[in-house]
C-alpha cells in the first residue's frame, strides 16, 4: 500500500479515527466520515483522539448505524466535490440529482427502524451532533404523529396519560374540532 | 466494578427485565422533543399533541409561544403571482417575465435567458439590444422604470409614434402598443397592476387598455424546449382569442391563432348554468399552456389547454387557482401549559383583577 499509494490514499490511510462505544467495541472509521460529528471534530482539532474516541453514550448497535449513516453521506458529500470540478454543467446535475435520489432513498431504508432505534439514533445524533442525522430522526417522528390522535399517540410511543380526566375534558372541550 | 453493579441495582425504579431497557419516549430530553414539535405542520396535530400527556403539553406550549417559530400552516393560492406579497421570496418574478422575453430578443435571450433566477433575468432582459423592451416589464426592483410612474415602451417594433397607424398585416387582430407597470404606493414593494396598451381595428377602435383579467401571456409547457411558444391568450367580449407572435418580413405581429365563443363552446360542461356568460367572463389565472376563466355572474372555474383549445372543468389545476404558496398563520392554535384552574384562582401575581394568573394558566 505504501508503494502504491499516493499521498493522498496515505493520508486518508493515516487518518482513521478510532470510535469505541458503551459496550468498548470498536469501530475504524476515516476521518471524512468521523468529522460529520460537530463533537468528533472538535475532539479532532483538539487532537485528542489518539488511542479513540470513547462515547460512553451510544451503544455498539447504534454506533454502527450512525456511522453506516455517515459513510454514506461523507461519500456522497465527496462525490458533489469531485463531481463539480470535472463534469459540465448539465453533467453535474445529472449526477448531482442522482446523488440526491440515491440518498433520499438510502436515508428513508435507514429509517426503516423499530421505535426505541429511533429514539437511540435521535439521542445519538444529539450527543455526536450529527445535524443530517437529528433533523432526519425528529422529521420521522413528527411524521408519524401528524394525523393521529392522541391515544393513537400514546399506544405508538408507550406514553402514560397523566392528564387528569378533567383536563382531559377541558382539552376536548376547548378545541372539539381538533379531535373529531 | 462492585459499585458500578451496586448503582446498577439500586438505579432500578422501573421493571427493566433486560440489563437494558429500551429506550422510549421518555429518555428523550425535552428540547428534543422540542426540535420533534417544531416539525409538526398543522393546528390539528399541534392541538392532538398538546393532548397526549402534560409533558408534550408543555413541549407543544413552548414550540407555539417561542418568539421566531414560524407557522407553516398551509397554502394559500394567489391567483395572480405578480400581486403576491410573498413573491419577492418564493417567486422572484411574475411568470409573464420570461414569457416576454423571448419576444423581445429571440436570439439574445433563448437558452441563456431561460433564466432560472432572478440574477440571469437581469442579465437577460438587459441584453437584448434591439428593443429596449424588456426592461421596463420587470416588476423586480429595476432602476430603469420611473418610479411611482409608469414605464412602458414598444412590445413590436412599431414605434408608439407611428403605432397609431393601423398594423400593416391584414392577419394581425391588434398591436400591443406597450406593457405598463403601475408602482402603487398602497401596495408591497415591487408589486403592482400591469396594463397592456394595444391597438385593434376590431375592438374598440384605437388605443385600449387591457389589464389582467382580460389577457394573459402563457408559456408553453415546461418541458418543451426552445424555441418556446409563448401565446397571448385574450379576451375579447366573451370569445377568447389566442395569439402568437410571427415574424412577418421585419415585424413581428401578434396572429390570431385560434378563437372559442365561450358561451357556446362551455354549453356541454357539466354544471353549467344558463345565465352564464351574459357579463363578459373573466381569466382568473395562467398556468403553463392552460388558462383558467370564470363566468362574472359565478365562479364557475374551467381551463382552457391553449394548444388544443381543450377545455375541462373536471381538473385539479381549476381547483387550485393560481400559484400556491404557503401561509404562515398570525395567530396559533391556544394551548395552555396548564389546563385546569391553579391554586390561585386568577388572582395571581400576573394581570392581577383581569383575570389569568399567568401566561400559561387558564384561569378566568
Amino acid at each position: 500500500m505504501a508503494s502504491a499509494g499516493s499521498g493522498d490514499e496515505k493520508a486518508a490511510a493515516a487518518a482513521m479515527i478510532t470510535l469505541i462505544s458503551s459496550d468498548n467495541e470498536k469501530f475504524e472509521v476515516t476521518e471524512a466520515t468521523a468529522t460529520l460529528s460537530q463533537t468528533i471534530r472538535h475532539m479532532i482539532e483538539d487532537g485528542c483522539t489518539d488511542g479513540g474516541v470513547p462515547l460512553p453514550n451510544v451503544t455498539s448497535k447504534i454506533l454502527a448505524r450512525v456511522i453506516e449513516y455517515c459513510k454514506k453521506h461523507a461519500t456522497a458529500a465527496a462525490g458533489e466535490e469531485g463531481s463539480s470540478s470535472s463534469f459540465s454543467d448539465a453533467a453535474f446535475l445529472e449526477v448531482d440529482r442522482a446523488f440526491l435520489e440515491e440518498l433520499e432513498e438510502f436515508d428513508d431504508a435507514f429509517l426503516e427502524v423499530d421505535r426505541a432505534t429511533l429514539f437511540d439514533l435521535i439521542l445519538a445524533a444529539n450527543y455526536l451532533d450529527i445535524k443530517g442525522l437529528l433533523n432526519l430522526t425528529c422529521q420521522k417522528v413528527a411524521d408519524s404523529v401528524k394525523g393521529k390522535t392522541p391515544e393513537q399517540i400514546r399506544e405508538m410511543y408507550n406514553i402514560v396519560n397523566d392528564l387528569t380526566p378533567e383536563e382531559e375534558a377541558e382539552i376536548r372541550r376547548e378545541t372539539q374540532w381538533a379531535f373529531e | 466494578m462492585e459499585k458500578k453493579a451496586a448503582a446498577m441495582r439500586r438505579k432500578k425504579p422501573t421493571p427493566a427485565t433486560t440489563r437494558r431497557p429500551t429506550t422510549q419516549e421518555k429518555d428523550v430530553p425535552y428540547h428534543l422533543l422540542v426540535l420533534v414539535m417544531r416539525r409538526l405542520d398543522s393546528h390539528i396535530s399541534f392541538l392532538r399533541a398538546a393532548a397526549v400527556c402534560k409533558r408534550w403539553r408543555r413541549v407543544v406550549y413552548v414550540v407555539l409561544t417561542r418568539p421566531g417559530f414560524i407557522y407553516p400552516f398551509g397554502h394559500y393560492h394567489v391567483p395572480d403571482p405578480s400581486y403576491s406579497p410573498a413573491q419577492h421570496r418564493v417567486h422572484p418574478r411574475p411568470t409573464f417575465h420570461r414569457q416576454l422575453r423571448p419576444l423581445a430578443s429571440p436570439s439574445t435571450s433563448s437558452r441563456g435567458g431561460a433564466g432560472r433566477g432572478s440574477s440571469s433575468t437581469a442579465a437577460a432582459a438587459s441584453s437584448s439590444p434591439t428593443r429596449g423592451a424588456a426592461a421596463s416589464y420587470r416588476t423586480s426592483s429595476s432602476a430603469n422604470r420611473s418610479p411611482g410612474g409608469t414605464a412602458g415602451s414598444n412590445l413590436t417594433r412599431t414605434p408608439s409614434t407611428t403605432a397609431a397607424s393601423a398594423p400593416s398585416s391584414p392577419r394581425t387582430d391588434f398591436t400591443v402598443i406597450c406593457v405598463t407597470y403601475d408602482r402603487s404606493d398602497r401596495m408591497a414593494q415591487d408589486v403592482g397592476p400591469l396594463t397592456v396598451r394595444l391597438y385593434s381595428d376590431r375592438y374598440r377602435r384605437g388605443w385600449g387598455w387591457l389589464d389582467k383579467c382580460n389577457f394573459r401571456f402563457v408559456d408553453e409547457v415546461r418541458e418543451v424546449v426552445y424555441p418556446e411558444i409563448v401565446r397571448l391568450a385574450c379576451l375579447i367580449g366573451d370569445e377568447l382569442r389566442v395569439y402568437v407572435e410571427e415574424a412577418q418580413g421585419h415585424t413581428r405581429n401578434w396572429v390570431l391563432k385560434r378563437k372559442l365563443c365561450l358561451p357556446e363552446t362551455t354549453l356541454g360542461l357539466p354544471r353549467r348554468k344558463a345565465c352564464y356568460f351574459g357579463l363578459i367572463p373573466k381569466l382568473v389565472t395562467a398556468g403553463d399552456g392552460y388558462i383558467v376563466l370564470t363566468p362574472a355572474e359565478e365562479t364557475w372555474l374551467f381551463s382552457v389547454e391553449l394548444k388544443t383549445m381543450r377545455m375541462e372543468r373536471e381538473h385539479s389545476r381549476n381547483r387550485i387557482a393560481g400559484e400556491v404558496y404557503t401561509y404562515e398563520l398570525q395567530t396559533s392554535p391556544n394551548v395552555h401549559a396548564s389546563v385546569v384552574k391553579c391554586k390561585r384562582e386568577g388572582h395571581g401575581p400576573f394581570r392581577r383583577g383581569v383575570g389569568s394568573c399567568s401566561h400559561i394558566c387558564v384561569c378566568g
